[in-house]
């Protein structure tokens, strides 16, 4: 359960030096900064922006880097689509050109014709139907091809008739294709040149973009270097929103983990600053960020607790907690050999192949799942497929019969039992937390506190000797001792708490007003006792409606013929897996937020979040 | 419930492709645009005309044509819809036909007095053809208004425009023709209402109808006084015979003798919110009707619960879209500037 230590760093130094000390906060990647200008003594007037004057001939050295290397790349990307637009033009010039192959005259032919004007186009379905309004008209139709939308085609007219011809056809929606230059055979021999020259064209078209990908290759890695360093220093400038001043000195205050101090030190050596490394805690005022850490098992449940809100600095991290009660929880909930191996599957795949960090807590809880499966011998709604290994192992049957009626209740009331072991856990938890915050009203005196757990745990015990072991115990000492004085310490603990730091008006609103308020606030405590406990029942339920869900798959897959069964079982467990998995993931969580963390947890915690510029990666 | 159920899902398909319309994003692109090819290959890859300009070739389309391909789609959203469950109304959905064919025959009486019905070709609506109550192609062989008479002789149009059949060398009187073909058009559409339906879906249809017509007469009254200087007894014989709620409104604009008089009379009715702020003159009076159009039918295709007035308003605003879509187009192709396409917008 661990929060990454932090120190607390000051950096001071003239302001002279202020744009240096930032560059290696900056490159530091570590550093947390805090608002020092909103402390008092840092609050100085913060010295005017430095014109552009400083950075004038870095300026100047960019603009005829940046101008010379856009020239030469758009020499070569204008003349890569020029290219791009003749090769598409000549493309198109061959399909128009299929289109014209019954064409049997040579275009020559047609373009020497003085008294003739020809066009070539294609003309929309609808109007052509209209052209045998246009007989009389003085001109010659000819379709040669035609799909579901177009006829591509052409006409002649006299010359004398052009403009009044040419109205016409555009009237009816033609659209004049103009042939290539090269267009002077017949059809196939144009196409024949025009495709010996689209070759040609993607020649050259290739090698032109080889001498772009050469351009990228010298050019890139030095671009990204200097956006890098520009990018770097406007991060750097970022940085300044943070600094306090005082007098003609800057002050810079921040965390950085602890384990990384002495690199952080290393930066800052020549350089005419100081630099003072002081613990996490040392001034009130500022509230140190919070990086947990964890081990491979324990790190993806993480996603869980930052969800509900970081622990503060001061507290535990409770992922480690989490980890363990969530997977036991789920796998206890969903245990199927089977599909929990198959969960797993996906988990994995989930994360190599979309990065998602559900994925990694599916493998775990899948594996968790699979356990389980193997105790109540169930593997994808089989529930006899492990009775060979049982046998093997020597047992005669398995070691959970879940359906078993006599199993039932006491599943219930073990999950129960669980239930309020993981109560008593949380308690201790709070009460450790307590102590280390010398917060002893809520160690001691708190419903979560020691006199909570004393009653909690009173009363399962009177519970358990009672229906298990026949024995009363409630005699009246125990009844005084265990829950009456720990009902009242609770009552009072606000008064005592306040007692115990010596302070006065134990009673801020009067006594009746206390009295009245906390009588209320009784009934909630006691009731949260019971429901948190009963809460955990859903634990043996989703046991069973698991067993029951799978057993009504195998009842349908039993209905129907046998082609079809395999494809209800494999279908049914995909469903029970989807819609349960789905279902008991949510339960848990809402057990671990509900049931766990209202006992212990508070959250509130700032993340650790260092100032840093991301790098762009050298152009492909 | 079934009816009930499948009444539902049809209104949410007609909203569903309502929301897919173009938005005021979408305009702002296209006002940008500098040529027909640049619309047409916005319109192809970027809204949900997309399937419908799937075949054309975006640099060399010519506009009429891509104007007629948007048209068409929209009369094959309608056919789409009506197939979904408008079976036992037949009837009244096939108002979209009947309004194209009075549309043909306005065209053909337009071109008989030009000279020129052949032209009616160039726009003719191919997909009407098919669904329409007479050979509407044969309007373009028409050489006499004899001869219209003869193309129309079985179907009811022949009584309408009979009635108006020149005496001698007289020319066709067009605006009567106009008068008497949009007067039988909304009386059949509104008895096909009252025929077919009852309670608040022929209440709604019925107020869509009259507020139609009122635009009509608006927009008719308002050209005439302004434009043509037309006397108030020939303007009352060209209205379009309805009582309709603005019926007062559309009496006041007969009686003002002055330009600012009828602009008083629209700022005093229930239309002056769509009357420009600034005092600009109106003009383009029929612009100002369909801001007010749009903003009814966008009114109910939102709130209406009736599938048959959702179909009437998306139809209506589809209708709105092509004509902006057209004026667009036009705008680019005479070089206006943005801001001027963006005037003749009805958003």
């Amino acid at each position: 359960m661990a929060i990454a230590k932090m120190v607390l760093v000051s950096i001071s130094g003239d302001r002279e030096k202020l744009d240096d000390a930032l560059l290696c906060c900056t490159h530091s990647g570590i550093f947390h900064p805090e608002q020092t200008s909103s402390l008092a003594e840092y609050s100085a007037s913060p010295p005017p922006l430095p014109g552009t004057s400083a950075y004038n001939s870095l300026t100047t050295k960019l603009q005829e880097y940046v101008t010379s290397a856009d020239q030469q790349l758009a020499q070569l990307t204008d003349r890569q689509k020029e290219m791009e637009q003749d090769l598409l033009s000549q493309q198109n010039s061959i399909r128009f050109m299929e289109h014209l192959s019954a064409l049997d005259v040579k275009f020559d032919d047609l373009w020497t014709c003085q008294y003739l004007k020809v066009r070539f186009g294609r003309l929309p379905q609808e109007s052509y139907a209209k052209l045998q309004y246009y007989k009389d008209q003085p001109f010659a139709f000819f379709s040669f091809d035609h799909d579901e939308d177009y006829h591509w085609c052409m006409y002649i007219t006299a010359n004398a008739y052009k403009a009044e011809i040419d109205t016409l056809f555009s009237s009816l929606f033609f659209e004049r294709i103009h042939l290539p230059d090269c267009a002077h055979g017949t059809p196939e021999e144009v196409v024949a040149l025009l495709r010996r020259e689209v070759e040609e064209q993607q020649n050259r078209l290739e090698q032109v973009k080889a001498d772009v990908k050469g351009w990228n290759d010298a050019n890139g890695t030095r671009l990204a270097t200097v956006k890098n360093e520009l990018m770097f220093m406007q991060g750097a400038f970022e940085l300044r929103k943070y600094v306090g001043y005082s007098g003609k000195r800057f002050t810079l205050l921040g965390f950085i983990p602890a384990d990384k101090e002495q690199e952080f030190v290393t930066l800052f050596k020549g350089l005419d600053v100081e630099l003072k490394v002081s613990p996490a805690e040392s001034d009130a005022r500022l509230n140190p960020p919070v990086q947990l850490k964890n081990n491979r098992f324990t790190r993806s449940f993480e996603m869980f607790v930052t969800m509900y809100g970081l622990p503060s600095y001061k507290d535990i991290d409770p992922t480690p907690y989490v980890a363990i009660t969530y997977t036991l929880l789920f796998g206890i909930m969903f245990g199927d050999l089977g599909q929990g191996l198959l969960l797993s599957l996906i988990g994995i795949l989930m994360w190599k192949w979309k990065r998602m960090g559900l994925g990694k807590v599916l493998t775990r809880i899948g594996f968790s799942s699979a356990f389980f499966g193997c105790l109540y011998g169930s593997v994808f709604g089989y529930e006899h497929a492990l009775d060979p290994l049982y046998h093997a192992l020597g047992f005669a049957e398995k070691p959970l019969e879940v359906m078993d009626p006599g199993t039932t209740s006491s599943l219930l009331i073990g999950a129960v039992g669980l239930g309020a072991l993981l109560i008593i856990c949380s308690i201790l938890i709070n009460i450790a937390l307590g102590i280390r915050h010398r917060d002893w009203g809520r160690a001691l005196f708190s419903n979560n506190g020691l006199a909570g757990l004393v009653f909690y745990c009173s009363v399962l015990a009177a519970a358990v000797s009672t229906l298990v072991f026949q024995v009363n115990i409630l005699h009246l000492p125990f009844v005084l001792l265990c829950l009456v004085l720990p009902l009242v310490v609770v009552f009072f603990q606000e008064p005592i708490t306040k007692l115990l730091r010596h302070r006065h008006h134990l009673f801020e609103a009067g006594f009746g007003a206390f009295f009245v308020e906390t009588f209320f606030e009784m009934f909630e405590v006691l009731l949260s006792f019971v429901t948190n406990t009963m809460s955990f029942l859903r634990v043996g339920g989703f046991i069973l409606s698991h067993a029951g869900m799978m057993l009504v798959v195998m009842t349908l897959s039993e209905m129907v013929g046998s082609g079809a069964s395999i494809v209800v079982v494999i279908v049914g467990n995909l469903f029970v897996m989807a819609m349960e998995g789905l279902i008991v993931g949510i339960q848990v969580l809402r057990l671990e937020y509900y049931e766990i963390f209202s006992r212990f947890y508070d959250g509130g915690g700032e993340p650790y979040t260092p100032f840093s510029v991301e790098k762009q990666p050298a152009a492909k | 419930m079934f009816e009930s159920l499948s009444t539902k899902s049809i209104l949410t398909k007609i909203r569903v492709m309502f929301g897919k319309r173009l938005k005021a994003a979408d305009y702002e692109q296209l006002v940008q645009m500098h040529s027909v090819a640049e619309v047409a290959s916005y319109l192809k890859n970027s809204t949900h005309y997309g399937p419908a300009l799937a075949s054309i070739d975006e640099n060399t389309v010519h506009r009429g044509y891509l104007e007629s391909l948007l048209r068409k789609e929209r009369f094959t959203r309608y056919m789409r819809l009506i197939r979904y469950d408008f079976s036992q109304e037949t009837d009244f959905y096939r108002f979209v036909v009947i309004r194209g064919e009075v549309e043909e025959l306005l065209t053909a009486v337009r071109l008989l007095r030009s000279g020129a019905s052949l032209d009616l070709l160039f726009t003719l609506p191919a997909y009407l053809e098919r669904y329409a109550s007479f050979p509407i192609r044969k309007l373009a062989t028409v050489r006499s208004y004899d001869d219209l008479l003869a193309v129309i002789r079985r179907t009811p149009y022949y009584k309408v425009l009979e009635l108006f059949r020149p005496v001698g060398n007289e020319p066709v009187n067009i605006l009567a023709c106009e008068t008497a073909l949009e007067t039988y058009y909304y009386r059949t559409i509104l008895s096909l209402i009252a025929r077919q339906f009852r309670g608040a879906p022929r209440q709604e249809l019925e107020s869509l109808m009259y507020q139609e017509i009122e635009f009509y007469n608006i927009a008719l009254v308002y050209r005439l006084k302004r434009f043509f200087r037309t006397g108030n007894e020939e303007i009352r014989s060209l209205l379009l015979p309805f009582d309709t709620p603005g019926s007062g409104t559309i009496l006041q604009m007969l009686e003002a003798d002055t330009f600012d008089r009828l602009r008083q009379v629209l700022e005093e009715s229930s239309y002056r919110k769509f009357l420009s702020q600034d005092g600009r003159d109106i003009y383009y009076i029929e612009g100002f009707t369909q801001k007010a159009g749009v903003s009814l039918c966008k009114h109910l295709m939102r709130f209406s619960t009736q599938p048959s007035s959702a179909l009437v308003s998306y139809l209506y605003l589809l209708s709105t879209e092509l004509a902006n879509i057209t004026n667009i187009i036009e705008g680019i192709r005479y070089g206006l500037a943005p801001k001027d396409i963006r005037v003749l917008l009805i958003l």
